[in-house]
């Protein structure tokens, strides 16, 4: 049963079969033709997969990204990042840092966060003389840490699954997305030096004072989303309502860029975006439940186990098990079908489960800007107009920093439990 | 002729449902944000909290992932591995997109069948705050698979009857 779950899930995958699509088929042929349960468990699961409050913070993260992007957030975002690192040589390849990382802090998804960011600066870049490939690449990267600084739509579904708070998790990822966002301007940097990118001249106090102010309604918003889940007055789903309504005043009454003509679109976009991921989270709990069913965790973890009881060992071979599956599974399908299967080992090596699942998303980010499915390089090359062999070529120098900052994680838990134990709650 | 003509009058009607579905999916959404920006206000400043609220939302959510998804379906959204199919010669490519609607409607028909027999099952059962049938929560799933299937089919034969490109 579990060779056909695979190799059919292999083969359909291969074949350009959309990812929610082979996973529930690769699910339906093994509950039909292999097993006794009856096959209306598979939409019996995969109605209870999206009929869940806690996930609820998927679309309305999703909509307040929107909202405050189409509200000229982004914009605003950027001109603050250049006035603070555009003086620098390769100055513009930190601000699309920098701009990442402020976007972050209002969406939850990397993708989101490359169209966002590099609508805007991929042709600056261009425009100022930087390789195009480079400029996307750097862009691409950047983007990953959209899933890292919270809210974060990885962990939002992470907390779910496994009952780890999902304020927590947010408060987690904040160092995580520090340290690899400043090793990201690192290689920026001496790339950027090697080819003679020169940056801005260096602005005015007032220049700076002037692009803070107008940027620091957007980045007052991750305040108030982990202020209230904090402060025990917020669930996340009611943290992320609130960030839409917030986003729908900011956008609507204060900066008057958004318009009512632009509602409809907004609202399908984001429903789109939304049922795209609920669609890959409703197929992959059939294909999770199966294995689950068929004690394939347990089996898992026994072998794993048997070869090593070492948690040095074991998360080293975790990471490039979860490194080797990025770069073609889809990071939302990995982490409900691997997380599962995980977890027992994790949990009985004595590994915490805070810090294992803000190093998951931490690692399936790097998926994100590898081939064969590399959701930042797809959009990376769709604004940057460059092809998916020079965007690779380009993002690897970037890639090249981003593994060992994973197994630095992956080895010193502190830096993604610090801050929940700081704030308390964890 | 009369064929083509059937043909043209489908892909119409198709966007017609389209456009509809569209603005079901934004009124839904609004009135998800509001339902649980309710629940928000009811409980910090009128101290009270809404029984239905976490329920009606949790319904509208799935109605909006199996709806979303089909519009997904027609914009070709929902992301694959491209890399392995776009080596292949063009016309070989042709098939392989051919194939992969096909497969994909196998999958839509199987959510349209067993999401009709659970309707028998869940049917009788009814919602613990709200008291609906959990039929129409349920329903989202067999109404999702045939706009899926619908749509996909759409594709499969645009493709085969060269009006949709493939990527070289």
């Amino acid at each position: 049963m579990t060779s056909l779950l695979f190799c059919s899930l292999l083969a359909l995958f291969f074949l350009n079969v959309p990812i929610a699509v082979s996973i529930g088929l690769a699910s339906a042929a093994a509950l039909i033709f292999t097993s006794s349960i009856p096959p209306v468990v598979l939409v019996q699961k995969m109605f209870t997969a999206t009929d869940s409050f806690p996930l609820m913070a998927v679309p309305f993260f999703i909509l307040a990204g929107a909202l405050m992007e189409s509200g000229g957030i982004s914009r605003r975002l950027v001109d603050f990042a250049n006035s603070i690192v555009g003086r620098f040589s390769g100055g513009l390849a930190f601000v699309a840092i920098i701009a990442c990382i402020f976007f972050g802090a209002i969406s939850g998804s990397a993708v989101a966060c490359v169209a966002a960011i590099g609508t805007i600066l991929i042709p600056s870049m261009v425009r100022r003389g930087y390789d195009a490939p480079f400029s996307t690449a750097v862009q691409a990267c950047a983007g990953t840490l959209g899933v890292m600084i919270p809210p974060s739509i990885p962990m939002i579904i992470y907390g779910v699954m496994t009952g780890v708070t999902i304020g927590g998790l947010f408060m987690g990822g904040i160092l995580p997305g520090f340290c690899v966002g400043g090793s990201l301007m690192i290689v920026a940097w001496i790339i950027a030096r090697k080819r003679g990118y020169k940056g801005d001249e260096k602005p005015c106090a007032a220049h700076i004072w002037t692009t803070f102010k107008d940027a620091i309604l957007a980045l007052l918003m991750p305040a108030i989303i982990l202020g209230g889940i904090y402060g025990g007055v917020f669930t996340p789903t009611e943290a992320a309502v609130v960030a839409v309504v917030y986003g729908f005043v900011i956008g609507f009454f204060v900066y008057k860029e958004l318009h009512f003509r632009d509602l409809k679109e907004i609202l399908v976009n984001s429903v789109v975006g939304t049922a795209m991921i609920m669609f890959i989270i409703a197929t992959s709990s059939v294909f999770s439940w199966i294995l689950t069913a068929q004690k394939i965790p347990q089996s898992v973890a026994e072998s794993i186990l048997s070869f090593s009881r070492n948690p040095v060992i074991v998360m080293f071979l975790i990471n490039v098990l979860l490194l080797f599956i990025g770069t073609f599974m889809e990071t939302v399908a990995s982490i409900i079908i691997l997380v599962p299967v995980l977890l027992p080992v994790i949990t009985q090596l004595g590994i915490d489960p805070l810090h294992f699942g803000v190093l998951i998303v931490v690692n399936l980010a790097v998926g994100m800007v590898t081939p064969p499915l590399g959701v930042c390089l797809f959009m990376g090359c769709r604004i940057g107009n460059v092809s998916l062999e020079e965007i690779t070529r380009a993002a690897w120098p970037f890639i090249m920093v981003m593994i060992p900052d994973i197994f630095i994680l992956a080895y010193v838990p502190w830096i993604s439990t610090v801050l929940p134990k700081l704030a308390g709650l964890y | 002729m009369g064929v083509a003509g059937n043909m043209r009058f489908l892909r119409k009607l198709l966007g017609c449902v389209n456009t509809v579905t569209e603005y079901i999916v934004s009124a839904l959404l609004v009135l998800m944000v509001v339902v649980v920006f309710l629940q928000v206000i009811f409980r910090f400043v009128l101290h009270a909290s809404l029984p239905w609220s976490e329920e009606l939302s949790r319904y509208i959510l799935v109605w909006l992932s199996f709806l979303g998804a089909a519009i997904g379906v027609r914009r070709g959204a929902h992301i694959g591995v491209e890399v392995v199919v776009s080596l292949f010669p063009k016309t070989l490519n042709v098939a392989a997109k051919v194939f992969v609607h096909t497969v994909s409607m196998v999958f839509f028909s199987l959510l349209i069948l067993y999401g009709w027999r659970i309707l028998g099952v869940v049917g009788r059962q009814l919602s613990p705050a709200m008291e609906w049938s959990m039929a129409i929560p349920y329903s989202a799933i067999c109404v999702g698979g045939v706009l899926m299937l619908a749509y996909a089919l759409e594709h499969a034969v645009d493709v085969a009857t060269g009006k949709e490109r493939t990527h070289s």
